[in-house]
């Protein structure tokens, strides 16, 4: 009995370890993407004549490199229907930006922002998850 | 299809792990944690195995999680009898010499039907021929006949519980009128000395004890009993 609670105790460990992994992994990722959504929001309300200035299409690059660098790993961890359509509204507002398509891009992006931030907060124990 | 084929062999592999585990008990008669914690693994397995847009690590994370709450609260339950009988509740007498015991039966929720199935299910139609029936924790019945005929020389008995993993079962030394000093005296004739040495000790209606030691054989003793009324 105590062979096997000692066996079931490490499968736990490493589940645990896993599950604080996996919360650090995806709180950071959505942080930054929303630092940078928040940012693009920020310029393109300021000036929403142009949005596909130099600033914003760095901002919009890097949020796709780094959302296609961790997409795999996100494949892994969560439901793929959830996690496509995030991919999907991503991809829209990137191509939005790069054809400056100043009708579309501020909804995109709020779209975009408020996605990712409910899909983050579908990784942490909060009431709204739990209940 | 692939997918469904791989994520089926990996998950069955796990699952089985998981049950063995547990322990035999899993596959067999269930206690009612067993059989919550069985149930909701049977009814987690098969999300991630049929929709593929779900990955193994949620079907992974709750049986881990599950099993390691039943191992945690196996062995909690084999160190404490609180946390045994709060687990698994306690056997119920449901039938004595004096017929059915309508208060336990309401107390276990069940019927006079489900009474009479679980009866006949062990083997007696004829309710008249029962001294005894039990519903134990895992809800199987044992039932103890009345003897055949009144004088012969080995009459049913109830074997009443007064030592169980070195603890004293109060209730029973009450319910049978005896002290612990009383018992702690029989027993210390077969090298016994204390309740902390015995895994299991009973007594039955005749005054005869029967201890089974943690560490030696099984002995008998004979006790004198008030009545042996249970």
């Amino acid at each position: 009995m105590v062979k096997k609670l000692v066996v079931i105790s490490l499968a736990m460990a490493v589940i645990i370890g896993f599950a604080v992994w996996e919360m650090i992994f995806t709180t950071r990722l959505y942080s930054e993407i929303l630092d940078g959504l928040y940012e693009i929001d920020r310029i393109v309300g300021d000036a929403p004549e142009s949005v596909d200035g130099v600033e914003v299409r760095e901002l919009s690059d890097k949020i796709m490199d780094r959302w296609n660098g961790a997409k795999n790993t996100l494949f892994c961890l969560g439901n793929h229907t959830i996690l496509r359509l995030v991919d999907e509204k991503l991809v829209v507002l990137s191509a939005t930006i790069k054809s400056n398509d100043t009708t579309t891009a501020p909804a995109a992006i709020k779209s975009a922002i408020s996605l990712v931030k409910a899909v983050s907060n579908d990784d942490l124990p909060v009431p709204t998850n739990l209940f | 299809m692939l997918v469904v084929f791989i994520k089926s062999v990996v998950i069955f592999v796990i699952v089985f792990l998981c049950i063995r585990l547990m322990g035999k008990r899993q596959i067999g008669e269930m206690q009612p944690m067993e059989l919550v914690i069985t149930l909701i693994i049977a009814e987690i397995v098969c999300i991630p195995i049929n929709d593929p847009y779900i990955p193994f690590y949620s079907g992974i994370v709750p049986i881990i999680t599950l099993t390691f709450l039943h191992v945690l609260l196996s062995f909690i339950a084999r160190k404490s009898q609180k946390v045994r009988r709060l687990l698994s509740g306690k056997p119920m007498l449901v039938m004595n010499k004096d017929g059915i015991i309508y208060e336990n039966l309401k107390k276990l929720n069940i019927n006079m039907n489900d009474l009479i199935e679980s009866i006949r299910t062990s083997g007696y139609v004829d309710l008249n021929e029962i001294e005894y029936a039990i519903i134990e924790t895992n809800g199987n019945m044992c039932v103890i006949e009345k003897p055949k005929d009144p004088t012969q020389a080995s009459p049913a008995y109830l074997p009443l519980a007064l030592v169980v993993d070195g603890v004293w079962q109060k209730e029973n030394l009450a319910l049978a009128g005896l002290s612990t000093d009383a018992v702690l005296k029989a027993v210390r004739s077969f090298g016994v000395k204390n309740e902390k040495e015995i895994l299991y000790g009973d007594l039955r209606q005749d005054g005869t004890l029967y201890a089974s030691p943690k560490v030696g054989k099984c002995f008998t003793a004979k006790l004198k009993i008030k009545g042996g009324a249970w």
